[in-house]
């Protein structure tokens, strides 16, 4: 128990101090996991043609004082043989901000982590492009990766569009 | 405080109960149906229909760190009497970490863009480049240890491998490669890699690999060489450009040569968006040019090659080309007509 503790702790800690880096220090941050909505999960799925690996996601909630500023998104996507863990940064409009791979675990495919590479998902929403060889350009030797979190990335929008418009309501 | 003492016990424990690795196996594959036309001059046309490769990948996860790999191909569809090949061309176990890895059994040493990345979406042509059959001797693989590490998109790769056969060696390597079958380790196959990942689209490396390869199983009568090569792949913005170059340097080869070596340069353009296509469309252009023994008119060869190829999805993929094949010393140029199916998972 102590092990997994250490291990996901390290996940959180590792989202949130990019949180922190992205914000700055100044900003709270209120840490949620949650069921998939079940009003937005087939759609979500059939759209970025990706079913989630779990059940639920990981939310956090950034507050600049009082006020909510963002929402940050961590979830799954299976590579060639493992997770891939992966977080997204979104700005109120549903706009992704930011996007993070927290955890890389194959041998082969880690350019996904690139910064340069994961620049190209800023700005997008839901009804962007997400075609790799098109919008997203691939990485030799990464395609599965590739495909993947593209997907991953283009699911948590139509998530974090519901959420924000629930919140909205 | 025991409230807030509660609640950070009850947050552990939810994220514990989620720890993302889940032991288990992945199944994967990859293939190609190949037509290829070949005409040397005047002379009647070979037609021929190949399932070439066939390759099932299975791999099992024990734990985040420590997983099993394997991929088994079938070429030619079929095993009998010397043609066809039934080959382990990989089965390691991997331990990996975030910044380093290691593997040992049937591995791929780390040289060229194709020896370990060889899925036929990843190349644009319908057969791989001659250049990764005769100066890297695509698909390259033996029995062997792996370490490799990668930071801020810098990846490096040492690897430990069975000799080669030094009676093989000649006009190239290829024919040395001992394939993991009752291999020897007097000296070891030495290979260093590094490649830069860390602009979008853009993978450049070069790798040098050494071996003093023993003939007929003997250390003390060997045939060395050494092997460098740089490579250089850039997929992003509809360009497509691939460059390699190698060469290959030998002491006491059977057939007497003291190098081999060339390289072959890929350009092309993603057209899909102008015609309104789904996925990718790249007409290409091959320049090519390589040598199988020093300046031996006989082994020297000049490719040119003009293509279409369609990536529907980018795990599938129909190939066209059409090519010459120009031996320094023959007369006449062969054409090649190739058509191509291949896929992945």
């Amino acid at each position: 128990m102590v092990l997994f503790s250490i291990l996901t702790a390290g996940l959180r800690e590792e989202t949130e101090s990019l949180i922190y880096d992205h914000y700055g220090d100044s900003v709270s941050v209120l840490f949620k996991k949650m069921p998939i909505p079940r009003e937005i999960k087939s759609m979500a799925e059939k759209n970025a043609r990706l079913h989630f690996m779990l059940n639920q996601i990981y939310l956090w909630e950034i507050f600049q004082k009082d006020s909510l500023v963002g929402l940050a998104y961590l979830d799954n996507v299976k590579g060639k043989s493992q997770p891939i863990t992966y977080a997204v940064f979104y700005d109120l409009n549903g706009n992704v901000i930011d996007s993070h791979i927290i955890k890389y675990r194959e041998p082969i495919g880690g350019e996904v982590a690139n910064r340069h590479w994961l620049k190209q998902f800023l700005g997008k929403s839901t009804n962007s492009d997400y075609q790799v060889g098109k919008n997203i350009d691939g990485i030799s030797g990464a395609t599965i990766s590739v495909n993947a979190v593209t997907r991953g990335i283009h699911r948590s929008t139509f998530v974090i569009d519901f959420l924000l418009n629930k919140h909205d309501e | 405080m025991i409230r807030i003492l509660f609640v950070m016990v009850i947050a552990t424990l939810a994220m514990a109960q989620d720890d993302f690795f889940q032991p288990g196996y992945t199944i994967g594959g990859y293939g190609e149906l190949h037509y290829n036309r070949a005409q040397n001059g005047n002379d009647d046309a070979t037609i021929t229909l190949d399932f070439h490769r066939f390759i099932i990948y299975y791999g099992y996860n024990w734990t985040e760190e420590w997983s099993f790999k394997s991929e088994v191909e079938l070429e030619h569809n079929f095993v009998s009497g010397g043609n066809g090949e039934l080959e382990l061309e990989q089965a390691f176990v991997n331990y990996h970490s975030n910044l380093f890895g290691f593997q040992a059994g049937v591995i791929l040493p780390s040289v060229g863009l194709l020896n370990e990345y060889h899925e036929p979406p990843l190349f644009i042509s319908v057969e791989r480049p001659e250049y990764s059959k005769y100066v890297i001797p695509t698909t390259w693989f033996g029995n062997g240890f792996a370490l490799y590490g990668s930071m801020s998109g810098l990846n490096m790769r040492f690897v430990l491998m069975e000799d080669m056969e030094g009676e093989g060696i000649g006009a190239g390597i290829r024919s040395g490669r001992g394939k993991g079958y009752k291999t020897t380790a007097y000296d070891w196959v030495k290979n260093i890699s590094v490649n830069y990942t860390g602009i979008a689209g853009l993978r450049i490396g070069g790798s040098y690999t050494m071996n003093n390869a023993p003939i007929d199983n003997n250390p003390d009568s060997t045939v060395s060489f050494g092997l460098g090569e740089i490579n250089l792949k850039y997929e992003a913005n509809n360009i497509y450009a691939v460059m390699e170059y190698g060469n290959i340097s030998y002491e006491n080869n059977p057939s007497g040569y003291t190098s081999s070596g060339g390289y072959y340069l890929d350009l092309g353009y993603n057209v899909a968006g102008f015609v309104g296509l789904e996925g990718r469309l790249i007409p290409w252009f091959r320049y090519s040019d390589y040598n199988r023994g020093n300046d031996n008119a006989d082994k020297h060869y000049t490719i040119q090659r003009f293509g279409l190829t369609y990536w529907p999805i980018s795990s599938v993929v129909f190939k066209f080309d059409y090519g010459t094949h120009q031996t320094e010393s023959a007369d006449d140029v062969k054409t090649q007509i190739n058509v191509g199916v291949g896929y992945n998972f």
